[in-house]
């Protein structure tokens, strides 16, 4: 085998070895990051200090954990549907949960108005009083 | 006897200010009524100052209050010590809209006059002016402030046993809407959360009262949250958010009480039963609706 053939061999092993081992962006760099629910959830289920910013059909929501185990919710922006007394009734209202390490409520990412019995803030309530509407 | 007298008179007089002070429209359900002097000045819309004297009830939920029309339709309000506030809001005004400012009506400590002034657009295809509304109100019904709410029908047996009492009741009227609210508070209270959903069932089946008390939650409701118009699963993509969301639902815990997954039939019925669960006051809030509106018959 000659010189270049090993260094080929060194170079491509050498590539090999910074490509990320794990496709979860959760464990990149040592920080936890996400653009999911499911990293989220995984992350913050280890109490991590986290914040992911989604759209979603309900508006463009801020979901964020942080290492003493407290989840908060804000309410970034409404759909542009929305009334301005609905945008100024919840835009930057935000809701927090505290729960035990591996013990995260996935419904508190994947509900709007499930499992927050135990969770305090604004968005809770107005999000529960808005029920009498339906 | 002497000293006794002088404490004696203190001691009164210590009581009635603490009974003053404690008082406030937000701590009572009641109607009252009131003959409201409006006086109008249209002159920018090439009108003068009228004045007339309308007869106005309010109904009085804790910190809500609706008050019957004076000029400008119905109103809902929320309380705040002794000002009772209106928010800006449009409403249809002959052939066009007016657009009325927020309203401030300032009650006397004697809950025996109210006064307060607002301004409003209005606007119709031949053009917009402006006009101011002062309104100043005298107490017909009362001397005095309102008294404590009332004991209802289902309150009565509260010193003895109150459970015994639902039952009873129950017993002659198993769809009984009070009881069955009642029976669920109690269950509620004692942790017993299986009894609690069978009385909660029973009471949001009760088709007559619990829509009739969820017109009024859905004004309770708009006038606590600022909205000027009540929002629905159309108008509103969070709202319809949530509507999907109960629809989906598989069931599950919500405030420790297993709710199973419903063929629902009845969509409203099964929100307001969702709301009832849910809501931490459901009970006081219902209990306070509803203890207005017997008043009022």
């Amino acid at each position: 085998m000659n010189k270049i053939n090993i260094l080929t061999i060194i170079g491509l092993l050498f590539i090999a070895g910074c490509i990320p081992q794990h496709p979860d962006p959760y464990y990149a760099q040592n920080t936890a990051s996400c653009t999911t629910k499911d990293c989220f959830i995984s992350a913050a289920n280890d109490c991590n200090d986290l914040t992911m910013t989604l759209t979603e059909k309900a508006g463009v929501i801020q979901y964020s954990s942080s290492k003493d185990c407290t989840f908060t919710k804000t309410m970034i922006s409404l759909d542009a549907k929305e009334t301005q007394e609905m945008k100024t009734l919840l835009e930057g209202k935000s809701l927090t949960c505290r729960y035990e390490r591996g013990k995260f409520d996935r419904k508190w990412v994947n509900s709007l108005l499930l499992g927050t019995e135990n969770c305090e803030g604004q968005l809770k309530d107005i999000l529960v009083d808005l029920v009498a509407f339906l | 006897m002497k000293k006794f007298l002088i404490f004696s008179l203190i001691f009164v007089f210590l009581v009635t200010q603490a009974a003053a002070i404690t008082w406030t429209w937000e701590n009572h359900s009641t109607i009252t009524h009131w003959l409201v002097q409006v006086t109008e000045d249209e002159s920018d819309c090439g009108g003068s100052t009228t004045v007339k004297t309308v007869p106005v009830t309010i109904l009085h939920t804790k910190d809500i209050a609706d008050i019957s029309d004076f000029g400008h339709g119905k109103m809902t309000g929320s309380y705040k010590d002794d000002i009772l506030t209106m928010q800006p809001r449009t409403i249809k005004d002959g052939q066009g809209n007016s657009k009325l400012s927020k309203i401030a009506l300032k009650f006397t400590p004697d809950c025996l006059r109210f006064s307060g002034r607002y301004s409003w657009d209005y606007i119709d295809s031949s053009g917009t002016c402006s006009g101011v509304t002062t309104l100043r109100a005298d107490r017909t019904d009362s001397k005095s402030c309102p008294e404590s709410k009332q004991p209802s029908e289902a309150d009565e047996s509260t010193t003895a046993d109150p459970e015994k009492k639902y039952k009873d009741i129950l017993a002659k009227d198993p769809t009984n809407f009070w009881a069955n609210w009642d029976m669920a508070e109690l269950k509620k209270n004692e942790k017993k959360y299986d009894e609690y959903l069978k009385y909660v069932d029973a009471a949001t089946k009760n088709e007559n009262i619990f829509k009739e008390t969820g017109e009024k939650l859905k004004q309770r409701a708009a006038t606590s949250l600022h909205l000027s118009e009540f929002p629905s699963p159309t108008s509103s993509p969070i709202l319809r958010y949530e509507m999907d969301e109960l629809d989906d639902w598989p069931g599950g815990y919500v405030n420790n009480v297993l709710v199973p997954k419903e063929q629902v039939n009845n969509k409203e019925a099964w929100y307001r039963k969702w709301w009832a669960i849910k809501k931490e006051k459901a009970y006081q809030i219902i209990r306070d609706l509803a203890s207005a509106e017997n008043k009022n018959e």
